[in-house]
């Protein structure tokens, strides 16, 4: 997401209400999403939250990884950004052990301790999974490069304009699938949480929108489970012994 | 709702598109989304006519004019259009509600685009009719065995009226009570026996390989991640020659972007091996291990309208 | 001989019926010569023919054998005309709309016009509108019809004995004849296959009106529902007729009896969930309702084959049977029903259909049991009640020969589907792609087989017609 403050600031005040809402189809997925499937991210050094050194390979190697990039002092989307991860991929059980993410921070005066001080704004400051981290210039340049993340520094405010994007890399490091945007998202985020815990959605909304639906997806257990559409495949029956019921009872008074 | 496609308008505001996606890039979109299922560029004819080369086949006012509005043109009688769709089996191309512009477009991208690589082979004709093996062998000698004893036994019992008598009714009933058992005894034995081997797909099951499908009125569309609407489609990557690999598990994720289709796979001997159906707002899942190398096709198996019997895809197993 | 006047109601069945059948027959044979390449300049015809042919194949034999069902059910009970009437009119009203749909408006979704195709097809709108208002104004009247006769039969037994529970409890009186039991059974299932389009109907129209998408898993089972359960219990109204006459021709009673209590109301049960197997590849249905698709397929074949056919054959055995048209129909309708039945089961396995499902297996079984099993017992029954009402001479080696005609076509055209079906030659495809070019050869055979089988009818027909007129002027 690019722009000013100020209109950030205006989409924030939508966010809350956005967040629960489902309404929107399912997948309008900004085109270069798909352009970023299959693409090599390169392996970079990481200084964490904790103080310690790791590379992504090494978090790779374990399984999936979600990469995401914020910096510290945005006074904008990062913040809201990062919760909406959070709580996205919490309804659907959360990284931890099948998957984790990490947070990177592209402001090159960001110090381990803003990576802490962010990590305890969101609650998250020894949350199994996550990880917040910084790295060397060149190799901040390579992984931005790498998956075409796109940032501006505005010389007048400080601030940054910048994409806010997730990366799943898989565990060769290469693109997985990519989302790319906000809140419109959810449903697509929630089914990529799903999906790195090794659940499969075989289900997904379709434009228009159906009223009574087969199944639900319960991203609290990650199950699907039957929904009130199968209900209504009882409808016949139960009304054909009805009928059967009301008429043979209307015709106590049989012939002899 | 409102408040979604407003938000939508602020990303598509605050998002000026990268040069990458400029004026070539939106004919091919539109190409990849609108035509793609009826028509190639260079590969022959499918629904409709082969593209390649449409722009100096016609000219084109003409041809914008069609783009905006096919059934227009027909319904006015234009006699190229009419000779088309009496040629393509008066089959009324969909209007697409383009804008002229976007007919530009997607002209210009015809004329860019270079015709499929490889020309399309000579087209075979006629191939011999498959051996008959398989499954689907042994169903067809067990309908038939059950069908002769049937025949035979109504057979007999129709000529045993020629010698009327009085039957013992008791008798009868035991026999009945010893077919009954035969009966249950036998299709409990069949579901015993073939209920394990239903198709779907189980825990523990790990594919080496994940394939989506997009069935659309009238194509395939193989990919690594899942289409689920057109607006994906041209930009999520496809898979134009698919190729697995022998003994190897693949797990399609079918789905489709319009109405219900089949996926149908052929192998080599042209007999089918496997198949699931398409559905809009569902991926069903096929656990499939080729054990033949060779060509395989693809067919539709659920009636989707004119175009049905050209929906086809082709595999590679190596 | 003494002679029984025929309904006027029976007999207007009859014409439609007769009228109706050799048309859509032709549609068949256009379809097959067409997939044969023998008419290729007509293949934009092929999917609105399939259309047609498939609707009006399944409309006439389900109001044929209502008729009969009802005509049968008339010896017990007492039905108000009014009732008959109305079934003739709204059938009649909804045949024209399907007519103008298809033959106007080129509308081709097929017989179950599965969501959301009839709104995303080549056709236009208003064929698609047009065609969901004849299957509504189908619906209604043979919702109405099921209904009034279920009524009727609630003057004379309750529901408890309809269903013959009181011979459960070893309990004779009211005797209740077997074609009452099936008729009940058919009907109650009746009501609920006709219910479960109201709902498919609905939501279509909700889509038309509001846009608001419905959902394709759904509509695919409410479809299926009530698509199978109408041609099934078709099937049943046949079976009951045969109850009613073949013991009249072979001089022993066919009674109700605990087993065949027990059968039929098994059926009743089985009936309303055996239609899961028609969705077996989609892989998304909970595995539970697959697994209980084939155990309810198999099921079925227990009260069918031990009971109905065993008890057929006994009947049947060593008795001193009278042969003539019906009585040889009714025999051949019930072994068409068997071998159409095996075809059907073995196809609901699950492991097998992965292989047979929507290839011209499915209409090798279906043909079987709907032409060579419900198609000859109602031409039979129709035979029967007019020549009871006529009593015209039988020519006893030229019926053997019409017999003999319809027999031969009918099941070469049948193996020509159930051979392609095991070479994977899929079904409704207007035109073979190289791959599957032998589907093409099966085609021609069968279209030359079809003839044949039309020919036979026709000539049977012509027996019929001959003594339906006799019969129109004696009618009651």
């Amino acid at each position: 997401m690019r722009g000013h403050c100020a209109a950030l600031l205006a989409i924030l005040a939508l966010l809350p209400v956005l967040a629960s809402s489902d309404a929107a189809p399912a997948r309008s997925i900004d085109w270069r999403e798909g352009v970023l499937t299959g693409r090599m991210v390169p392996d970079i050094a990481l200084r964490t939250a904790s103080g310690g050194a790791q590379r992504l390979s090494d978090l790779w190697r374990q399984g999936p990884v979600l990469v995401t990039f914020f910096y510290r002092r945005c006074a904008g989307i990062c913040t809201p950004f990062l919760e909406w991860v959070r709580d996205a991929l919490q309804a659907t059980g959360g990284p931890g052990r099948e998957y984790r993410v990490v947070a990177l921070s592209f402001d090159e005066a960001d110090t381990i301790a803003a990576l802490q001080g962010q990590a305890a704004a969101l609650g998250l400051r020894d949350a199994p999974g996550w990880t917040f981290a910084i790295t060397g210039t060149e190799e901040l340049a390579a992984i931005t490069g790498a998956v075409d993340f796109w940032q501006r520094r505005n010389p007048t405010t400080g601030q940054y304009d910048h994409d806010a994007l997730l990366v799943a890399i898989d565990g060769q490091g290469r693109v997985l699938r990519a989302v790319l945007g906000g809140p419109e998202a959810s449903g697509r985020l929630r089914n990529l949480g799903a999906e790195l815990r090794g659940t499969f959605v075989p289900f997904y909304r379709v434009a228009g929108g159906a009223s009574w639906r087969c199944f639900a997806f319960d991203p609290a257990t990650g199950r699907s489970r039957l929904d009130w559409g199968m209900l209504l495949l009882l409808l016949p029956a139960l009304c054909a012994v009805t009928a059967a019921l009301l008429l043979f009872s209307a015709g106590a008074s049989r012939e002899p | 709702m409102r408040i979604a496609s407003g938000l939508a308008l602020l990303f598509i505001l605050a998002c000026p598109v990268p040069a990458a996606a400029a004026a070539g890039d939106e004919g091919r979109l539109l190409y990849e989304r609108q035509c793609a299922a009826c028509h190639t560029i260079g590969e022959g004819d499918r629904i409709g006519p082969d593209l390649a080369g449409v722009n100096e086949r016609r000219p084109r006012d003409w041809l914008l004019s069609f783009v905006t509005g096919p059934d227009r043109m027909i319904a006015a009688g234009d006699p190229v259009a009419v000779r088309l769709y009496e040629r393509y089996n008066r089959i009324v191309m969909p209007n697409l509600n383009l804008s002229e512009e976007q007919a530009g477009q997607l002209l210009e991208y015809l004329a860019l685009a270079a015709p499929a690589a490889a020309a399309p082979a000579a087209a075979v004709t006629e191939l011999p009719r498959p051996a008959l093996a398989g499954p689907q062998s042994r169903v067809l000698q067990l309908f038939l065995v059950i069908s002769a004893v049937i025949v035979l036994v109504f057979t007999w019992v129709a000529l045993s009226t020629r010698n009327p008598v009085e039957v013992d009714v008791h008798r009868a009933y035991s026999i009945r009570r010893v077919l009954f058992v035969i009966a249950v005894v036998a299709l409990a034995g069949l579901l015993v026996l073939t209920l394990p081997k239903a198709p779907y797909a189980r825990a523990g099951a790990e594919p080496a390989r994940v394939v989506y499908v997009a069935a659309r009125q009238f194509d395939f569309l193989f990919s690594e991640e899942p289409i689920v609407s057109t607006a994906e489609v041209g930009i999520v990557p496809t898979l134009a020659n698919l190729v697995l690999t022998k003994d190897e598990l693949v797990e399609f994720r079918v789905t489709s972007l319009d109405v219900n289709h089949g996926f149908g796979l052929y192998g080599p001997d042209r007999q089918i091996v496997a198949q699931t159906q398409a559905m809009p707002g569902y991926f069903n899942r096929l656990l499939f291990r080729p054990l033949a190398p060779g060509e395989y096709k693809v067919f539709c198996l659920e009636y989707c309208a004119a175009g049905h019997h050209l929906m086809q895809v082709r595999l590679t197993v190596n | 001989m003494t002679t029984r006047p025929a309904s006027s109601q029976l007999l207007i069945w009859i014409a439609i019926t007769f009228l109706l059948f050799p048309v859509l027959i032709l549609l068949g044979i256009l379809m097959r010569s067409i997939q044969a390449g023998e008419i290729s300049a007509l293949q934009p015809w092929f999917y609105p023919a399939m259309t047609l042919h498939g609707v009006g194949m399944v409309g006439v034999w389900y109001v044929a054998a209502m008729a009969c069902a009802a005509d049968v059910l008339s010896r017990h009970v007492t039905l108000p005309p009014a009732l008959g009437r109305l079934a003739i009119a709204g059938t009649v009203l909804g045949v024209v709309l399907l007519l103008a749909c298809v033959l106007l408006g080129r509308f081709a979704a097929g017989w179950y016009f599965l969501y959301p195709l009839p709104l995303k097809g080549e056709w236009p709108l208003w064929s698609a509108v047009t065609f969901l208002l004849s299957l509504t104004v189908l619906g209604a009247t043979w919702f109405i019809w099921s209904l009034g006769l279920l009524w009727a039969i609630s003057r004379r037994f309750s529901l408890g004995q309809a269903l013959g529970w009181h011979y459960l409890a070893g309990r004779t009186d009211p005797v209740l004849p077997p074609s009452v039991l099936i008729t009940t059974v058919s009907l109650i299932a009746g009501v609920a296959a006709l219910v479960s389009a109201v709902i498919v109907l609905a939501l279509f129209y909700l889509e038309l009106l509001t846009g608001q998408a419905s959902d394709a898993l759904l509509m695919k089972n409410l479809t299926f529902f009530f698509g199978h359960t109408l041609v099934n219990l078709a099937m049943y109204l046949g079976v009951a007729v045969a109850y009613e006459i073949l013991p009249e021709y072979a001089g022993r009673p066919w009674k109700t009896n605990k087993i065949v209590v027990v059968s039929w109301n098994t059926v009743l049960l089985i009936v309303l969930v055996a239609y899961f197997h028609h969705l077996y590849m989609d892989f998304v249905q909970p595995g539970i309702l697959q697994y209980i698709g084939q155990v309810a397929s198999y099921a079925s074949a227990i009260p069918a084959a031990v009971v109905t056919i065993f008890g057929a054959l006994l009947l049947v055995y060593r008795s001193r049977m009278r042969w003539n048209l019906a009585s040889l129909l009714f025999f051949l309708g019930l072994v068409g029903w068997a071998i159409g039945g095996v075809g059907a089961v073995i196809d609901s396995t699950i492991s097998v259909n992965a292989r047979l499902h929507n290839t011209l297996w499915v209409p090798a079984h279906f043909h079987t049991y709907m032409v060579a099993g419900l198609a000859f017992l109602v031409i039979g029954y129709f035979y029967h009640r007019c020549q009871e009402a006529a009593a015209l001479r039988e020519s006893k080696g030229y019926h053997q020969l019409l017999i003999v005609l319809m027999t031969a076509g009918a099941y070469g055209f049948f193996l020509m589907f159930y051979l392609a079906g095991a070479f994977s030659v899929p079904r409704r495809f207007a035109v073979y792609p190289v791959e599957i070019g032998h589907g093409a050869s099966f085609a021609g055979w069968a279209a030359l087989f079809a003839t044949l089988f039309l020919v036979g009818f026709v000539l049977t027909a012509t027996e019929v017609g001959r003594r339906w007129r006799a019969a129109l002027s004696s009618a009651t």
